[in-house]
């Protein structure tokens, strides 16, 4: 008669380190997650069926408001004050309410230019495109 | 002779609840979060040295932009026809440079619509310009 044998693997997932784990991973969402810095204005964005993706490196944003208050890291600026606050840069983002007059854009733009900016993005939100395209 | 009290309270902060803590701040993090992406219309901006270039009336499309309406090259024009009446004039003449003369109290959002038609209909090269007070 043949003896059977009687050795048997235990698989133990180890629980011990799950905590490490799970707070390695907390510290990487918290670290790589960024805080938005878009100041207390509620901005309209408008809508836009061409659109690129504006890229994550570090742009000059002005926040343009309904009323007409631009504002610039935090602080509020006169179109005519900008030309001294704007650092040198290549591309400038302009994030401004739909309501906005563009007399003001326009004056911000000849400010850009002035300054030598290359690149402006106006933000807008997607808008499904519904027209018939092009053949 | 007194009898010493063998009871002794050992204080311990329970590490078995630990993971769970973890995890759930996790999943909080992760259901909260937003994935940020911008969009946005962007354009090359003319250099500061470059020399302005004079164009005759038949060398460029005109578009005179209010808030309710367009002229574009003399014809009146809703928002709506801003894509075929440009798209036309474009084809029929050739013209790749567009001037766009904005009424004084213009909507920065009339001026995306504009752009947005600009763009998709593509190598365009736009000039703004306040319209002149009459």
């Amino acid at each position: 008669m043949k003896a059977s044998r009687q050795y048997k693997i235990n698989v133990i997932i180890p629980f011990v380190t799950m905590a490490d784990i799970a707070f390695l991973l907390l510290i990487f969402l918290i670290v790589t997650s960024s805080v938005q810095k878009n100041p207390e204005l509620k901005l309209t964005l408008p809508q836009s069926a061409q659109f690129d993706k504006i890229k994550k490196k570090k742009n000059v944003e002005l926040f343009v408001s309904k009323g007409g208050e631009i504002i610039f890291e935090q602080d509020r600026y006169d179109v005519n004050d900008l030309i001294s606050v704007l650092p040198e840069d290549e591309q400038c983002i302009i994030s401004a309410d739909k309501e906005t007059d563009f007399k003001l854009i326009h004056n911000i733009i000849e400010v850009l230019k002035n300054n030598d900016y290359e690149k402006i993005a106006f933000t807008v939100t997607r808008k499904a495109d519904i027209s018939i395209k092009r053949k | 002779m007194k009898i010493k009290n063998k009871f002794k309270l050992t204080y311990e902060i329970p590490t078995s609840s630990q993971s769970d803590i973890a995890f759930l701040l996790i999943i909080f993090f992760i259901v909260t979060a937003i994935f940020f992406e911008r969009t946005g219309i962007i354009f090359r901006l003319p250099k500061k040295s470059s020399q302005t270039v004079q164009l005759s009336a038949n060398e460029f499309i005109k578009v005179e932009a209010f808030n309710d309406y367009l002229n574009i090259s003399g014809n009146e024009t809703e928002y709506e026809g801003l894509e075929n009446a440009l798209m036309q004039l474009s084809r029929e003449n050739k013209k790749n440079v567009a001037i766009i003369y904005f009424q004084e109290d213009l909507k920065y959002g009339n001026f995306i619509k504009i752009f947005d038609v600009i763009k998709k209909l593509g190598n365009i090269k736009i000039s703004i310009k306040p319209m002149e007070r009459v």
